[in-house]
């Protein structure tokens, strides 16, 4: 393949995400930032989780992807009572036409897991236990169902949605199983004008439904393209020293980070910086990621994975709050090469 | 060129520096600071170099390519299919991109202080030196001349001087060694604080040899000796002298007891010379023993001297031949007995006998021998009276004692350190004179002394100078103090502050207190015998009551153990 050709597979790439935010735009109202990290996960190979308040279309946007795409979608309603066995699936007895057990024989019944696309809703409301389940889905593609590993089909693709009210009877992820989430997507309110868009659209006639824009092969080639971006040292660099300074520890590590975090972002976050970057620039047409890919992905790749101190909560220091003072604190350039550069 | 144009700013330091401190001579010197600096900007320049990768992120910057250019040249982990689709961008941008926009700045703001460097380093350079200002000299560091320094002189004397003993001889004999030096030094010259150093260690020294009788371990021997000759009323004065170690007086009083007309006066401080020196042999002070018995004989030397002056005056009178002025010396002798007078008598009695015929002379020579014998009818331990001189050898004898001035040993001595006293005060005072370039150094001194100093001095130093004050005076200058009525030494305490070794030294009894007097016997007494309110003080104090009944068992053990 020459570059020409790499050229042309780059454009072809960019064109296909562009349709796809076109076919999700059809049905979502707005929510355009929340729509491209989506994308961006998407073709990262990463999973999402999606927070906002309820009714801001995180389950239709999820509903919207995957009828974009053609691929299995299910989903899971994750309640205290829901067990692992009715996510994963479980085997049971094979009766045969009498009703009687067939000799002993089980048949594999698969949970909701095993779609391409998985809605995990309200993902902080079932137990532990249950959670786990999914996120060993989430880090490994396979699921082991009384003692036999069974693949997932590929691209799969988790999206959980969790709710940052009604925080009453609900089991906060642990800080571990938050770090397999490739990006956390914060579901803003939408502005006034959108509002009236989303009026107009759910209290009038019903919508079609939206063009399936992609397939399997396409979004694995994506991913696998995604992989080719290429990033320079610097830019590696720029991402490990904002990791780094996200440390409240590290001495470069800016004043809020030091008074508002107990721990800073691990290796998982400068995966998932640099990660998520190469799908900004792939997103783009681009070939090598940016500096601004970086910064462009800061938020959602490290917000959930900074965790507060007790002084950080009282005080109300967002994490939002503290990448931006990573961001402006961790010069991107050598300060020598930044000054000339900025002149 | 930053680095030019900081070393050459740091060269004005040192230029700065050397135009305070008046070198000119360096300033020119300093611009090789700054070259110095000029290499070492190049060498830190050189270390500073932008690589390649810094070059494309400034490009990148600067043409707004989104990091094209530097994953161009920094990127290996990709396809080649990726990769020349990288470069092929950065490529594109690098060509479509503005030349203006990639110029990096020329001149620096720091690269200006080079000519600022170098017009202040030239204006320095030119500028005139500072006026150095005016240090007023160190005291006394001032070189003194004196050519003939005849103080010193007189110290050097020193080591003729009949030592008492080899200790001694080694001493004065240093003293006088350190004069000569100090001469010599003079007569070319020597720091005037040094000179003033050396002399005022060397009256140290004769001071110290003033004392040096009786003292340290014998110093028991001289008290012994002071008490032996304190009982007797005619040695008394003599005692306090010598208790003062003032030997001149001591001397000067023995003459006076020694040519006084009562022979008992004599015979008196004969014994208690006598016993002065055996308790000062016995207390170990040979040298006072030895200075005692020296005084002892010139007593009798100058007792038998005085009989027989007074003895050839009183037949000469009765011959009709004394003369007016040998009646005033023999006047003279009974009052004040001083030898001075001993001698005028005899220079006077002399001039008289030459006068007589020789029969007049014969006469009053066996008159004389008549009155001798009487005498020694008197005191006949005088042994067997001598014969009547003859004319001659009684002249002679009168000649030998107008001209006879002995003294003792230890006042010749004295003496002697008197001189060097005097000549270390003069040495003094003419390197004052010359500090002060006219200085007065006569001084007048307290009691009967009065100072006096010459020196050839020459110098052109400034200040005041001030005069030898020095007391070289010989009057009275014991003295004694009141007598002080101690109270009584009374024990109020026998506790064992340590019952396997009692506490030493603590007074027992009822002993007449005497000023200085230190207590050494063991305690007997009981604190409730002595202070019985004191034990029960207890209840009254603010020792807290809980405690009180631990207090009590801690001073009255027999009461509580009963």
């Amino acid at each position: 393949m020459t570059h020409d050709d790499f050229e042309a597979r780059l454009r072809a790439a960019a064109e296909s995400v562009a349709k796809l935010r076109a076919a999700i735009g059809k049905v979502v109202v707005g929510q355009h930032e929340v729509v491209d990290q989506v994308m961006w996960a998407l073709v990262a190979g990463g999973h999402v989780l999606l927070e906002g308040a309820p009714g801001l279309g995180k389950t239709l946007l999820v509903r919207t992807i995957s009828e974009c795409l053609d691929l299995r979608f299910s989903r899971i309603q994750f309640t205290p009572d829901l067990m692992p066995s009715d996510v994963v699936g479980t085997n049971v007895l094979v009766m045969d036409a009498t009703q009687r057990a067939a000799h002993g024989a089980f048949a594999l019944t698969k949970g909701p897991i095993f779609g391409q696309i998985v809605l995990a809703d309200e993902i902080n409301r079932a137990t532990p236990k249950t959670q786990s389940a999914l996120l060993e889905a989430m880090a490994e593609h396979a699921v082991t169902i009384a003692g036999t590993r069974h693949a997932l089909d590929e691209p799969f693709f988790v999206l959980a949605t969790e709710n940052p009210i009604e925080m009453e009877g609900t089991y906060p992820l642990p800080e571990a199983q938050l770090d397999r989430f490739l990006l956390k997507i914060v579901v803003p309110n939408p502005s006034e004008d959108e509002l009236c868009e989303v009026l107009a659209r759910t209290t009038g006639r019903a919508l079609d439904a939206p063009p399936r824009v992609m397939g399997k092969s396409d979004v694995l080639g994506l991913r696998a393209m995604c992989r080719d971006v290429a990033i320079a040292e610097p830019v590696t660099r720029y991402s490990a020293r904002l990791v780094r300074a996200s440390d409240p520890n590290d001495k470069g590590a800016p004043d809020l980070a030091k008074r508002g975090l107990r721990f800073g972002a691990g290796v998982r976050g400068a995966q998932s910086l640099v990660l998520a970057a190469k799908a900004v620039a792939l997103c783009e047409g681009r070939a090598h990621v940016s500096f601004a890919d970086i910064a462009k992905v800061a938020k959602p790749a490290l917000r959930h994975r900074l965790i507060r101190s007790f002084e950080g909560e009282a005080d109300g220091i967002e994490p939002d709050a503290i990448v931006d003072a990573l961001l402006a604190a961790v010069s991107a350039r050598p300060a020598h090469v930044d000054a000339e550069g900025r002149a | 060129m930053s680095g030019m144009a900081i070393g050459l700013a740091v060269a004005i330091v040192p230029a700065c520096i050397a135009w305070k401190v008046r070198r000119g001579e360096l300033r020119a010197y300093a611009v090789l600071v700054g070259v110095a600096g000029a290499i070492g900007g190049l060498v830190v320049a050189r270390r500073k170099r932008w690589s390649d990768g810094e070059v494309a992120l400034f490009l990148d910057a600067r043409l707004g390519s989104d990091e094209s250019i530097v994953t161009a040249l920094e990127t290996n982990d990709v396809s080649d299919a990726a990769r020349g689709a990288i470069v092929a961008r950065a490529t594109s941008v690098l060509a479509s991109g503005e030349p203006s926009r990639a110029k990096t700045r020329l001149v620096k703001p720091v690269q200006s202080l080079g000519p600022i460097a170098v017009v202040a380093l030239v204006a320095i350079a030119r500028w005139p030196l500072p006026v150095a200002p005016v240090i007023a000299p160190t005291p006394g560091a001032s070189r003194v001349t004196i050519a003939q320094a005849d103080g010193l002189e007189k110290i050097a004397k020193l080591a003729r001087v009949d030592a008492r003993d080899d200790e001694q001889r080694e001493r004065l004999a240093k003293i006088a060694r350190d004069a000569s030096t100090l001469k010599e030094q003079l007569r070319v010259g020597l720091e005037k604080r040094d000179a003033q150093d050396r002399i005022a260690r060397m009256r140290e020294a004769i001071d110290q040899e003033r004392l040096s009788l009786g003292d340290g371990e014998k110093r028991a021997g001289l008290e012994s000796a002071v008490s032996q000759l304190e009982r007797t009323a005619p040695t008394r004065a003599a005692a306090r002298a010598l208790g003062d170690h003032d030997l001149q007086s001591m001397d000067a009083e023995m003459e006076r007891v020694a040519n006084s007309r009562e022979k008992r006066d004599r015979a008196l401080a004969d014994g208690a010379l006598k016993e002065a020196a055996d308790a000062a042999k016995q207390a170990g002070a040979s040298d006072v023993a030895k200075a005692l018995e020296n005084e002892r004989a010139l007593l009798t030397k100058r007792g038998e001297r005085a009989d027989a002056l007074r003895d050839l005056a009183k037949a000469m009178k009765e011959a009709g031949a004394l003369s007016d002025g040998a009646q005033r010396s023999l006047d003279s002798l009974d009052r004040d007995g001083s030898d001075d007078s001993a001698r005028a008598l005899a220079a006077a009695l002399g001039e008289a006998w030459s006068k007589l015929t020789p029969e007049e002379q014969k006469k009053v020579a066996e008159k004389m021998a008549k009155l001798a014998k009487g005498r020694r009818a008197v005191s006949p331990s005088s042994g067997t009276p001598p014969p009547p001189p003859d004319a001659k050898e009684l002249e002679e004898q009168l000649r030998a004692m107008a001209n006879d001035d002995s003294a003792s040993d230890e006042a010749e001595r004295e003496s002697a350190l008197d001189g060097a006293e005097q000549g270390a005060s003069e040495t003094q005072a003419a390197l004052d004179g010359q500090g002060s370039g006219d200085g007065n150094s006569n001084g007048n001194g307290n009691g009967n002394g009065n100072g006096n100093a010459s020196g050839s001095a020459s110098g052109d130093g400034a200040g005041a100078g001030a005069g030898g004050s020095h007391d070289f005076g010989t009057g009275a200058h014991h003295g004694r103090t009141d007598h002080v009525d101690g109270d009584t030494l009374k024990s109020r305490a026998h506790a064992a502050m340590n019952a396997a070794n009692a506490m030493p030294g603590s007074v027992t009894t009822f002993a007449p207190g005497r000023a200085g007097d230190v207590s050494t016997a063991v305690s007997t007494g009981d604190l409730r015998a002595a202070a019985p309110s004191q034990i029960d003080g207890v209840d009254k104090s603010d020792v807290p009551e809980e405690y009180r009944e631990h207090v009590r068992q801690y001073f009255n053990p027999r009461e509580t153990t009963r």
